[in-house]
């Protein structure tokens, strides 16, 4: 009895068939997280709101006064680059471990990247939610933004996330690359305009942080749709702009991914 | 005779070995001066096996021989550098014990991770989670975290979940060597089963030979990357323990190879 073969990679299965492990994974990440328990959500709401309070408290004499709305364009710049940092770590850390299983199963590399993303997600969504509520008490809160903030959302993630992605595949080149970013991830707290606006900055320091600075497009369009008011430097094109350069940057960052992928598996 | 379901023709593979993994700065110096990053190593050289429904082999060799890599690339995993492989169905290997386990979670949460990486779906784990408790004998500490288990515990743990998959071919790496006398005895008969049982094709590596000759019917003894003898079970593991024998008399140094010509097919 004869029995058609067919090339091993072929036998593969399908992106449908780890629908499940995706899922298990994505919960299993969330119960290790401080989300397991609601003192734990509540929990991990200190972390931007003690930045906040310290930013605010510092900036307030300085920057309150020229910048409408401050303690709502502080918040969400504030949660928008606690996110941004902390999808950037996430994906380099699942991109190192991801070999572990992935050189024993024929789990794609994908499916470990995105699970571990669910926290951040939450944690984002937690916390942009008590930003809209502040708004709401403010009473500046415009719904007709609540699908931009979401489509700013979604871009951001593509664009940590391709970030993300060149600094592992770096980082598997180079074993400092881990190190190096993380001394730079603390940075971005003041090289984004979150307790100052763009207009405070000289010209050259303003495009440097409008240009060379990932970050900046996406937390000018928080501010912007979370306080109901153009901040400085947004416009339309803008968003425009952090879409387009999300995209062509993941495009980059999940090529280098699956053009050094086989390295990294095969890394003896 | 039973039909070919697995095919690798003259498959050799080849590793790219990063010797020190270097600084950003190192890296930018390496690649301006057009210095090669890696060195190669060929972990298997021109290997020719097929498979036939319901045969029981043995992999045996030194560590280092390529026992792992021939078993990632007849699944899938790795993919030749050289040569093809072809097969019917999918194999499913267990290697290493913990693959993928979250230390922080508890067994329970834990079993459904490790069966979801085997392919089973979540109703598929709560429907077996007492065979799988009662067979791993961890059913005391179904709330324990992993990370509190001893490395036998987790090795029963891992392969009471990957023995519930029923994929008709399974490859076994050293998966034997973590369990005490009585999860023996418990192995031993699921094995008897699975080795009786002529729909199931079974490959297993192992060091152990008294194991390899009672459960498989043939062999394949791969040394330095090539296949240095295949036949029947007692035969290549005879030839392979009087290899390792004079391998030890001479101090670590290869003995001589003289009738180890390899009988590639």
């Amino acid at each position: 009895m004869e029995v058609s073969l067919k090339p091993i990679g072929t036998l593969r299965p399908g992106w449908k068939s780890y629908r499940n492990l995706l899922g298990v994974l994505a919960r299993m990440h969330m119960r290790s997280s401080d989300y397991r328990t609601f003192l734990g959500a509540i929990w991990s709401l200190l972390g931007p709101i003690l930045t906040f309070a310290v930013l605010y408290f510092i900036a307030v004499d300085r920057f309150a006064s020229s910048i409408s709305l401050f303690s709502i364009k502080l918040l969400s710049g504030i949660i928008a680059v606690i996110f941004f940092n902390s999808v950037i770590r996430i994906v380099m850390v699942a991109v190192r471990q991801s070999r572990e299983v992935a050189i024993e199963s024929l789990v794609p590399s994908e499916i470990f990247i995105a699970a571990p993303l669910i926290v951040p997600l939450v944690k984002f969504g937690v916390e942009m939610l008590l930003a809209l509520l502040l708004a709401a008490g403010m009473g500046v809160l415009k719904i007709e933004n609540l699908p931009w903030i979401f489509l700013t959302a979604v871009f951001f993630i593509v664009m940590a996330t391709a970030i993300g992605l060149v600094l592992a595949v770096l980082d598997f080149f180079a074993a400092d690359v881990h190190e190096i970013w993380s001394r730079i991830e603390t940075l971005f707290l003041f090289i984004t305009p979150v307790f100052y606006s763009l207009d405070s900055l000289s010209p050259w320091a303003k495009n440097l942080v409008l240009w060379l600075n990932p970050a900046t497009p996406f937390v000018l369009c928080f501010q912007t749709f979370v306080s109901g008011q153009n901040v400085p430097g947004f416009d339309g094109f803008l968003l425009i702009r952090a879409i387009v350069g999300s995209l062509v940057l993941f495009f980059v960052g999940y090529l280098s991914l699956k053009k050094f992928e086989k390295q990294i598996l095969e890394f003896v | 005779m039973s039909p070919v379901i697995l095919k690798a023709n003259n498959i050799s593979k080849r590793f790219e070995i990063y010797l020190v993994r270097k600084t950003l700065f190192r890296l930018a110096k390496t690649v301006a001066q057009r210095l090669p990053l890696s060195h190669e190593l060929w972990a298997l050289h021109r290997i020719s096996l097929e498979v036939r429904q319901g045969d029981k082999i043995a992999v045996i060799g030194r560590n280092g021989s390529g026992k792992t890599t021939l078993f990632r690339l007849l699944s899938g995993i790795y993919a030749p550098t050289e040569g093809t492989i072809e097969a019917a169905c999918p194999v499913r290997p267990l290697f290493r014990y913990g693959m993928g386990m979250n230390p922080q979670m508890t067994v329970l949460d834990n079993i459904f991770l490790i069966g979801s990486f085997y392919g089973l779906s979540v109703p598929d784990i709560r429907n077996r989670m007492e065979t799988i408790l009662a067979f791993s004998e961890l059913d005391k500490l179904a709330y324990v975290p992993v990370k509190n288990l001893s490395a036998g515990q987790i090795g029963r743990l891992t392969f009471s979940v990957f023995i519930q998959n029923q994929e008709d071919f399974l490859a076994f790496d050293e998966s034997t060597a973590m369990a005490d006398n009585p999860f023996q005895a418990k192995m031993g008969s699921y094995f008897s089963r699975l080795m009786a049982d002529e729909t199931k094709t079974v490959l297993m590596a192992s060091h152990n030979l008294n194991e390899l000759r009672r459960y498989c019917k043939t062999a394949i003894w791969l040394e330095s990357g090539q296949i240095a003898r295949t036949g029947p079970v007692d035969e290549v593991a005879s030839a392979y323990e009087e290899f390792c024998a004079a391998y030890s008399k001479t101090s670590g140094r290869e003995p001589d190879r003289e009738g180890l010509v390899p009988v590639c097919p």
